[in-house]
Order: C-alpha cells, then structure tokens, then sequence
C-alpha cells in the first residue's frame, strides 16, 4: 500500500490517518531545521550568523502557522502581504519583502527584522506560504546599526519597507533592491543577507512541493488543519487548568524609554469567564518618546502563552493552535502597548519582556505560586567606531547574556541570551573590531536568592583600541526580576567606565551618543533572573557548592541564605547556620521586587 | 608474516568478531554477549570462539583491528573522572557560559544546561595572554603553573587539558605550561588545545580538549588492560590498532594520546565496511544504513569516498575535530511506539534497549516497540539468533492492541504498519539529511542496508526514496568488522589561518601547508614504521567573507600557485551553489583552515576466490510464514529461505523473506533481487 492510496483513502471520511499525519508533521519539522542551517550557514550578520536572531516559519494558504520553531514572533507574518496583494494574483516564483511594524499591524516588531515570504502553489492555487526573518545589522537610519535608545520616531530606525515583490514570476526586481541596499551602512553584508534569506525562503517552497506532490493538495491541507486543531485543542485545555475562573491583575515597569524618562507602567489583566479567556492591557502607560513602545498583538500575546505552556507539554507541536489559547486582547490607543503612528519601537522589547513579567506574575496568583519568577530582557552595547587607516566605519554589536528566572522545580539558567542565541567568540571578536576582551565570567552573587536560585549575570570587560560612540542597552536595572513565593529579586546590572582607576564613572544603562577615548576599558554586569522560594530553607548543600563553583560568595550565602561557610575549611559551619536560619523571618510577600520596592511604596503601588 | 587478522567490534549489546585468514581471504565469524563493565572480558571471549571455530591457534593472529565505545560511554554515562581545566586569566568562565544559547526547539521555561566535564570548581586560571594577531601580550606565568601542578596533584586530579586564547597561533604557552604540569602532577594526564584542535572559537576548542581530557584515563586505561589480557591470552606477537571516528585506524598507543578520536570507532567501522563492500561490488555512489537495536547511522559515499564533517555532537556538546559524517537518530529495533497526549502516534527516540528490550523478549518490556511491529506483521521469525531466542508474539499483539490500536481507532495489522510507517519516515528524513540536504539526489545512490534491523527497512526507504537498488551484505549483522580488517591508517590535522582575497599570499599558503606537514612528520603519533610511505592530502577550509561556515575544498596536488587558487576558488563557488543554490560572485573569499591528511595501507587479506555456480532458490527454501503487507494484499502466504544456502547467481522474487543467524531480510511483492559473486543480496527496487 503506497502513501497516496492510503491517504486518499482516509480523506474520503475528511480526516487524515494518524500515520500520514505524523509523517508530515515530520517533515515539516525536518524542512524547518533544514532551513534554518541554510541561513546560518550562508548569512552575514553577526546577529544572524552567530547570534541566531531569526526565525522560519511555514503557513498555509489561510496565514495560520504550520511549523516553525518557537521564536518571538510568527502569528499573523501572512495578512500584511495578502491586504497588498491579493492571494488570487499571486504567481508561482513570486517572492515579498517587508519589514515595518505599523504596516505588517504589529506582525513584525521593528525594521531590523527582515521578512521574505514566498508563495507555494499546488492544483493552480497557493496553498502555503513559506516565511523567513533575520535581524540585519544595519539598514540604515540615523545612527549606527539602526536602533537606537535615542530614536523618537520610525523614520530614524532604517529604511521602511512596505511589502513589496521583490521576485515577480522568477524576476527578480533589482531596481527596488538597490534602493534598499543604497540606504545600508554595509551594503554587502545587506546582499549576503537578503541572499541568504531568500535562498531559505524558496527552500521552504521547494520541501512543501514535495510534500504535496507526494501526499496530494487535499491530503496536505487537511493532515495542516488536523496538526493546528489537535495543538489547538490540548493547549487551551491545559491553559484553563492553569487558570480558574476569575480575575488576575499584575504590573511591571519599564526602567525608562532611552531618552531619561521616568519608569513606564506596563499592566496585565487575566480574565477568565467560562471558557473564554480576556487579556486586558489597558492600565499600561502613555506611549514613550523613546523606542521602547510595542504593537501589542492578539497573535503576539497568544504567542507568549503558548511558549509558556510547551514548557509544560513538550509533546505540543509547535502550530497555530498554540496562537489560540486566549480570546479577547483589548488595548488602549496611545499606550506603549499600542502606540500611534510614527512612534519608534526598536527597543520594543523592552516593554515586551515587561508582558511576560505580568503572564508570570498572574499564572503565580492563578497557581498559587507554582509558576517560573522573572527573567530579564537580554543587554546589547554597540560600539561605533572608525579605521583610522582607512577610515571604514565598523560597528561593534555585541549580547551579552543575564540569568533567567528560578523555575517552581529547578535553579533559573546562568548567562543566556533569550532565547537560542548565540554570542560572539573572543576569538571572533578581538579579529573583526578593535577591541579586546580582558575578562569574561559569572557575576556571582547576582541571582536572586530562593530554594531554588535565579540564574546569574556576567560580566564582560570590553577593551577599546580605537576611540568610538557608545550606546547601551539594559533594563530590570531600577526594576529588577522579581522573585517569586518567597524568593528574591535577581540583582541588577550596570555599565562602568575605566573601573577600579581614577577615571571610573559610572555610565547610563540605556542611552546613545557616549564618547570613548582608546584604551578605555568598558565593564558590562549583566542582571540576574528571580529566585523562587524561601532561600532560608535552600539545602545548604546546594549553597555550598555554589559557593565552590562561584555562584555564590561566601558573604552571599550567610546573608542571603543564612549558610555560614568556613572560608578556611570550605564547609558549613552546621551550627551557625541552624542558629541564623532558626532566627529568620519567613517571607510574607508572594513577589519580591527587590530594589523597587520603596520607589512602589512611595507610589501607593500595591505591593503584594 | 602472521597468518590470521581479527577485527572486533565492541557494541552496547554484542561483541562481533571476524577472523581473516590473510594468504585465503577466508572468513569466520563469531558473536558473544558485551561485557560493559570491562568490555575486553567480551572481547577476549569473543576472539577465542572466533579462533575455536576457526580451528587455529591464537598466536598465529598477527592483528587485531579493534571498534570500541569506551569513549563515547565514559561520556554519555558521566562516569566518575577527576578532570580539571587550565585556562588563560579572566576566562575561567568560557566553559560554563558556552555560547550562551538555549538549543533550537528547547524551550526557554523548562530547559536545563547540562553539566560540563569540568565543574567551575577544577578550573584554573594562569596569568598569559595573545593578541589575535599572534602576539605575546602577556607573558606565560610560570610560577603560577607550579602552583596550580602542585594544587592539582593535591586534589588528586587524573586528567587536566589546557586552553588559552589564540593558542592555535601561538601554542608555545600551552606547550610550556604542559611540561610544568607534567612536572608538577605526574599522575595526571595533560591534554593541550592546540594539539587536539587548533582551530578559532575558544568556547569549542576548550570544549574538545577537555573532552579529550576527561576520556583519556579511561581509553588509556582500558587499552592498557587490554594489551595485558591478549598477552595473558597468548597473543604475543599481536599489534593492537584502534578505529577512530574518522574511519582510520592508528596503533594502540597513538590513539591512548589522541582519546577523543575514538568517540565515534564503531559507527565508523561500519561505515568503511559498508564502503569497502560497495566498492567491491561496483557501486561507487551509496548511502549506508546501519540499524541497529537504538539507533540508526546513516552515510553517504560519493565516488567510492565516505563523506566528512568537522561539525559533530557527543551528546550534548559539540565536538569539531574532524569525523565521518555519520548522521545517528534514535530509531531501532527497540524504539518505542506510543500515542501522545494529544493523541498523536509516535516512535522513537526513547528505546527500550536491550534491558528490558522489546515485550516479545519477555524481559519484562511492556511498551510496544518497532521490533513487536515486526513480529505482529509476520516480518521476522517467531525466533531469533537461529532459534535461541524465542518471542511471545501473543504479548506484542496485546501491547500494540491496547496501546496503539485502540487509543487511535485502528485494527492491530494497522497499528504495526503505522508503527514501521513512522519509523522509516524517520530514517528516510535522515536519509534526506545527507544527501538531498548536501545536494545530492538519493535516486542516483544505492543504499547498503545492514545492522541487525537494517535489511528489514532498506526496502521500504529505497521505494519511499526513489532509491533504485538495495544491497544487503552477505553478513549484515557484523559489517562493522569487515570495515575494521580493510581501514588503512590514517590522522587528520588543522590549522587556522586566515587569508583575505582577492590578492592571496601565494607563498606564504604553500609555506603554511609545509609547515603543518613538517608538523605532521614530528607528531608522536607519526613515529612508527608502519606510517612509512605515507599518502600525504591537501584541503583548505574556505568561505564568503562575512560568513560564519565553511566549506572544505581539496587542494590540487603540487606546490600553491595562483592558478591552485584559481581552481580552488572555482571549486568553492560551486560546491556554495551545489549546496545552498546560489553563488556571490562580488563577495570576497576568505580562508579559514588548512588540513593535511595523511594515510599509509595496511596490508589486506586476499580476496576470496568468488565461485561461478549458480545456485538455485529452492534448495534454500525453509518453509512458509504469513506476512502482512498491507490492506489490499492482508495476510501474504510468503516463501522463507536459508541465507547460507542461497549460492552465488540465485535469483528471488518477492514477497519473500531471507533469513540468517542475525538478520531478517523482507522483499516486497514483484521485487527481484539476486546474490552477486560476493554473496551480497542484490534487490532491484521500484519506486512507489
């Protein structure tokens, strides 16, 4: 019995057999791998090549997602490309290209983040779409790079671009694609990209051909429905048993918006009638000046709960069902959640990471403590600088890794960037821009404290060879990743000048426009993530080997976990210890919000 | 001259054994249990029944030729090791953080970082450091050295690698921080970066040294142990050479300095016996498959050469030095079959493994696996190994029924075909991996099917993939030990250097490979007679400026000219395009690493005389067993035959079954397939 007679078979009650579904699941998951090492094998970007700032995703003819990875975006990537042009006069060796956030209706988050969809065509009509996205080191814009903490609105974040058809029929369209690459700081490495990226993009067409050459179009479309139904069905199942009826509410700020303003407020309510499950996002702050605003979508929040409940249910496939988990997203024109046209969103995630504070924090109340404490937004500096030979600008871009919150079950993740990205070699480093790296290690002591410890931060000594403009980038400074059921906050981070000389200053953690001299040594700290239960009653085991493995120092372990560690024999002081943690105060707050606790007080924020 | 070669292959499950008569090319072979907790126990046992069957006596072997997986299981298993890392000040953490990265398709609320070979705690850090032009910036603190030797020695350290920045350009640091070392804790064994991959990225150089590190003591150890028991055994006179995962094989103690070579020793033994055989047979372009009881290995061989990568995995952490490029998923004979919580059928990668294995073994397996699919189908006899392992067929039925059959709404003949159907969707999205992924098209290749389950999948993948002929070896089930008696010896080495176009220092390219090949004369690993008129290879490791991968292209023999780089860089351009489809013909290309491979022969057995009389079926057949195929044909009334009775030339058509001691082979309706002059089973297959 060949595949083809099976399926047709089975199609005729309208479903797919399980065998045929879980074949092409299958290869649906291999393509997306298979594409996702074509552009990493073949991208110029830093932050594409090592980084891995980019995502790949396959969507039938209807926009729903498929397959695809997990990343920070995915829902909704179709419908800005089927408004401009309609699907009934689409052509097979079509290829768009768009990247702004206000015309893709928040799909796409800032202009870094190139997308190249194509067209997949099957009995004469499209019956997928296959999508790529990378972040693009520059596409020109008012400074280096393109983002910036001091961009106030879109135009001085790079080159908008609606979407377009780049490739028409096969032909590709040369003259658009010189104006894009005319406007980048480094139109080759932009070439690279695009190239790269389009390669991918007709990779995906190609596997989805195959796939419906071999099963038949109807096969193929009902086994996609099938997957999407099947994810969709388990996912809001196991998110209602995660919430009960009722109302949850949960706040968070923003440290500032990039140009000095005060913290920004974003709130979340949970709300939970019947089956129907509300996101209520209105009691976040005005919109920023600064780029830290974000397009807050139904598709976007329905993505974050949905990475959130995978974790708990890894035979989940990743799909559009899991985008179906929440009903109703209500937001406030004017907000940072949904600013008004042309306000600039390239730090966007900064309140983005404030969103997944508030999902966390009202999971917390609707569990009854048995969710994650907070992680923090990942920390970028960039480094402009010019060959004094040639004079060539080279722009240093770097991420650096912070600690991730502490889990109801585990230890929070030390030094990670997001969420599968890579950092730069020093190796790499030190040869492509002038600089030195003088020090790279945990920063110990930074994750928040609990039963189970938050991760920790790093820090990065960045040597400068060569005078340049700074601009930095770090938030959860002035609100830290709180912790949870007892647990800490993870300690902030900070940026120093020249440290431990006579010239060390302490710099703004985001901001544009600090000159640097040569020789100046930049020192980065990242935060760490929250910890999560009482620390008081952490085995001191488990603190004694953090100590060994410096995590933890022995100053940290007394007075944040009551451990005394004898620093000439390296063991507990088992007395001590029983009497200090004997006298301890339980914890009474469910959330600890560490260095911002006063500045909440002050505010009449309630603090719980 | 000694008469007799062995090549022993050492699995989770069985030791194989062939034993070569050198003059005639006569074969025995033999098959014992493994003995994991000292695997040479199992070996030695084995080679004696091999030497029993033969009739001969073990002093007369002159070679032993062997597979192992100490490497890999000192690994995978964690075992206990003391291992610590030296590295340059301020860098201690470059281990700990790796690069920073939660793998793709992990997720970011649930992952866990595995625990490094090296916990913080054993890290050193020594005051040094190198530009990245190659400059001392700091020089080496040796006092520093003796300090942390003696603090080593102190807490008992069994095993330490050292890695410093840019010490692929500069190596003189790690080289005289070894010999302080060795000085300091003489116990210990010291591992350096720029010997085990002296390639940029420090997080993955660190990464294989101290892997490096921490599999010496127990490769050294174990081969130590094994030297002394063949001499116990009366194998005096025998030389010892060991697989690596680059399908070569050095002597004994060469592969006790270079220990994390051998970490893929047997899926490569398997891969050169594959392509030995293919090339014997006259098929010079194949795709080998080796499924075994866990895992399937999969390869592909382009004229008549296996292919490498030096972007490998050993479990969690990766592993750049040079290696076949074997591509393993977790689908076997004990994959495990289940319906989700979703209510989605899925097989693999859990395995029930050889404890408790399979329910029909009746080791106490409950969970349905890919091998009761096979029984329930009628695909494999009642019993296994000729009849000394019987299997509870009622008991796979059961199992299928009440945990795949009846949560999907299915008939028991359904469930087990949809269980095989997954699973060889599995390996054939391996089997894509490596060839239409790399640009190659399956339909021109022929696959070699072996490993005890192999010959039970290969036809169906070949008619899934296009894939037009299939050939089972005459002895699929111990392939891997064909490939340990015709390895020859062969090292890989690199170097980082990277050159900017379009105007290449032509000189200073040659001057470089010189280098490295007058390196390669001195290595220790190179001092022995056998590496006498040695074959000597030139590759380059080339990219677009600006990219973050590259591609190995072979360098025309001679001294570099320009028109060597002309012809290499036409070559890169192409191979850019063969593999991602397209070309940038404006970027500049960059090299990155130059690679000397040297290989000498060992001498071979002479091939067995083939017999010309053509053999006929029926004298092979068994008796009749009914097999279900699918719902259009049901239960199929299916001829089985004796594999040792099937003589040169006999032809065969499907439905048919070919059984053997190890091995079930299974041809569809309207398949024919013939034996060739070696004895392989030769089936010529349609595409669906």
């Amino acid at each position: 019995m060949t595949e083809k007679d099976s399926a047709r078979r089975s199609i005729q009650g309208k479903m797919v057999d399980p065998v045929t579904l879980e074949i092409v699941n299958g290869a649906l998951e291999a393509a997306i791998l298979e594409i996702e090492a074509l552009i990493d094998r073949t991208s110029m970007s830093a932050g594409i090549k090592e980084k891995k700032d980019r995502f790949v995703g396959l969507f039938d003819a209807k926009g729903w997602m498929i397959a695809g990875h997990l990343a920070f975006t995915g829902p909704g990537l179709i419908s800005p490309l089927v408004d401009e042009y309609p699907v009934e006069e689409m052509k097979p060796g079509d290829l768009y290209w768009f990247n702004d956030p206000y015309l893709s209706k928040g799909a796409i988050q800032h202009l870094g983040d190139m997308c190249f969809i194509t067209p997949v065509f099957g009995d004469s009509r499209v019956i997928a779409f296959s999508a790529t996205f990378g972040h693009f080191r520059d596409i020109g814009g008012a400074r280096p790079g393109s983002i910036s903490p001091s961009a106030t609105e879109i135009f001085q974040e790079g080159t908008r671009i609606p979407p377009i058809r780049v490739v028409r029929d096969g032909h590709f369209n040369d003259e658009a694609y010189r104006i894009v690459l005319a406007n980048s700081r480094f139109p080759r490495e932009l070439e690279g990209d695009t190239r790269a990226m389009m390669a991918a993009s007709r990779l995906g067409e190609t596997r989805l051909l195959e796939l419906a050459n071999r099963y038949g179009v109807l096969t193929l479309t009902t086994a996609f429905d099938q997957l999407i139904t099947s994810t969709e069905r388990a996912a809001r199942a196991k998110l209602r048993s995660l919430v009960p009826e009722g109302r949850y509410s949960f706040y968070d700020y923003v440290d500032s918006d990039g140009l000095g303003s005060e913290p920004i407020r974003v709130a979340m309510d949970l709300i939970r009638e019947g089956d129907e499950i509300t996101v209520d996002l209105t009691g976040s702050g005005t919109q920023a000046r600064g780029p830290v605003n974000f397009i807050a979508t139904k598709g976007f929040i329905n993505l974050m709960f949905g990475r959130y409940i995978a974790a708990h249910d890894p035979s989940l496939t990743t799909n559009e069902g899991l985008f179906r988990v929440i009903d109703r997203l209500v937001t406030k024109p004017g907000t940072i959640m949904q600013p008004n046209f042309p306000a600039a969103t390239g730090l966007r995630s900064h309140s983005r990471l404030r969103l997944s504070s508030c999902m966390l924090g009202n999971l917390g109340q609707s569990t009854n403590g048995n969710a994650s404490a907070n992680s923090p937004i990942y920390e970028i500096y960039t480094v402009a600088m010019g060959d004094p030979k040639t004079g060539a600008l080279d722009v240093c871009t770097e991420g650096v890794g912070a600690g991730l919150g502490a889990r109801p079950w585990s230890d929070g993740v030390d030094v990670i960037y997001f969420i599968a990205q890579q950092n730069f070699p020093i190796e790499f480093m030190e040869r492509e821009h002038k600089v030195r790296i003088e020090q790279y290690k945990i920063q110990p002591d930074s994750g928040g404290p609990g039963y189970f410890r938050g991760g920790c931060g790093m820090v990065r000594d960045v040597r400068l060879l060569e005078r340049g403009i700074l601009s930095t980038r770090m938030d959860n400074v002035r609100f830290p990743c709180w912790g949870a059921n007892g647990g800490k906050a993870g300690r902030p981070g900070t940026f120093i000048l020249n440290p431990d000389t006579q010239k060390e200053r302490k710099l703004p953690t985001i901001a544009a426009d600090i000159q640097l001299e040569a020789g100046d040594l930049l020192r980065v700290i990242t935060v760490g993530g929250g910890g999560w239960g009482d620390p008081f009653t952490r085995p001191p085991e488990s603190v004694l080997r953090d100590v060994r493995r410096q995590f933890v120092t022995v100053e940290g372990a007394l007075e944040d976990y009551g451990v005394a560690v004898n620093p000439v024999t390296g063991q507990v002081d088992e007395d001590r210890t029983a009497s200090i943690r004997s006298r301890a105060v339980k914890p009474v707050c469910r959330f600890d919000r560490g260095v911002a606790t006063d500045w909440l007080r002050q505010r009449g924020e309630v603090v719980k | 001259m000694s008469n007799y070669s062995v090549g022993i292959d050492v699995g989770g499950t069985f030791t194989d054994v062939a034993l070569v008569e050198m003059e005639t090319g006569k074969t025995w072979f033999a098959k014992v249990p493994s003995t994991p907790k000292d695997p040479s126990l199992g070996l030695i046992k084995g080679l004696r029944k091999a030497a029993r069957i033969a009739e001969i006596d073990v002093q007369t072997i002159g070679r032993v030729i062997h597979g192992t997986t100490v490497a890999t299981n000192a690994i995978l298993e964690s075992k206990p090791t003391v291992v610590a890392l030296v590295t340059t000040a301020g860098f201690k953490s470059v281990l700990e953080i790796g690069r920073h990265d939660i793998p793709v398709g992990d997720n970011y609320y649930s992952w866990i970082k595995p625990t490094r070979p090296v916990t913080p705690d054993l890290i050193f850090e020594i005051s040094e450091r190198v530009s990245a032009e190659g400059e001392i910036l700091v020089p080496l603190d040796e006092q520093a050295c003796r300090t942390v030797g003696r603090r080593l020695a102190a807490l008992g350290v069994e095993s330490v690698g050292v890695c410093f920045l840019y010490s692929f350009l500069r190596p003189e640091h790690e080289q005289r921080a070894a010999e302080i070392l060795r000085a300091e804790c003489p116990k210990a064994w010291v591992s350096i970066s720029s010997e085990v991959l002296p390639q940029y990225r420090e997080y993955e150089r660190s990464m294989a040294t101290v892997l490096n590190a921490y599999v010496t003591p127990h490769v050294s150890q174990y081969l130590g142990a094994l030297e002394s028991r063949l001499k116990e055994s009366n194998l005096r006179g025998t030389s010892l050479f060991i697989m690596k995962s680059n399908g070569g094989v050095v002597g004994a103690p060469a592969a006790a300095r270079q220990a994390i070579h051998t970490a893929l020793s047997g899926p490569a033994a398997g891969v050169i016996g594959a392509t030995t055989l293919s090339n014997e047979a006259g098929f010079r372009n194949v795709i080998t498959i080796d499924v075994g009881g866990t895992s399937a290995d999969i390869s592909l061989v382009r004229d008549g050469k296996p292919a490498f990568t030096s972007e490998g995995k050993i479990g969690p952490f990766p592993l750049q030095l040079p290696i076949l490029d074997i591509h393993t998923i977790g689908a076997g004979g004990g994959s495990i079959a289940a319906v989700n919580e979703a209510g989605r059928l899925t097989v693999g990668p859990r395995s029930a493994g050889a404890e408790p294995g399979p329910v029909c073994y009746g080791h106490g397996g409950t969970t349905p696996t890919v091998t009761d699919a096979h029984l329930v189908l009628g695909r494999i006899p009642p019993a296994l190994l000729s009849g000394d392992i019987p299997l509870d067929c009622s008991a796979a039925e059961r199992a299928i029924m009440d945990q795949i059959a009846k949560p999907l709404g299915l008939s028991l003949e359904e469930a087990a075909l949809g269980v095989l159907s997954i699973v060889n969707a599995n390996m054939v999205g391996a089997i894509r991996k490596v060839s239409v992924e790399r640009g190659h098209d399956p339909r021109l290749f022929t696959l070699v099917a072996f490993g005890g389950a192999g010959p039970l999948h290969g036809m169906d993948l070949a008619r899934l993939l296009g894939i037009p002929r299939v050939v089972v070896p005459r002895t699929p089930g111990v392939l891997s030990t064909h490939g340990l008696l015709n390895a020859d010896l062969r090292n890989d080495f690199v170097q980082t250097h990277i050159w900017e176009g379009p105007d290449y220092p032509v000189a200073e390219i040659e001057a470089s490979f010189k280098e490295l090949e007058a390196r390669v004369r001195c290595a220790p690993e190179m001092q022995s007679p056998e590496w006498d008129g040695a074959i000597v290879r030139r590759t380059a490791d080339l990219r677009y400026r600006g990219q973050n991968f590259e591609l190995r292209v072979d360098v025309p023999e001679g001294p570099v000219t320009p028109e060597t780089i002309r012809r290499l860089l036409d070559t890169f351009h192409s191979t850019h395009e063969q593999l991602y489809t397209f070309r940038l013909r404006e970027a500049r290309i960059e090299f990155v690493n130059l690679r000397v491979t040297v290989m000498a022969p060992l001498t071979k057995a002479k091939p067995l005389p083939t017999s010309r009389q053509a053999g006929r079926v029926d004298n092979a057949f068994m008796h009749e067993r009914k097999i279900y195929f699918g719902k259009e044909s049901g239960w199929v009334p299916t001829p089985c035959y004796d594999r040792s009775l099937l003589g040169i030339g006999t032809k065969l058509v499907g439905p048919a079954v070919v059984e053997q001691m190890d091995s079930t082979a299974v041809l569809a309706s309207g398949q024919h397939a013939q034996i060739d002059k070696f004895g392989n089973l030769i089936v010529e297959v349609e595409p669906e």
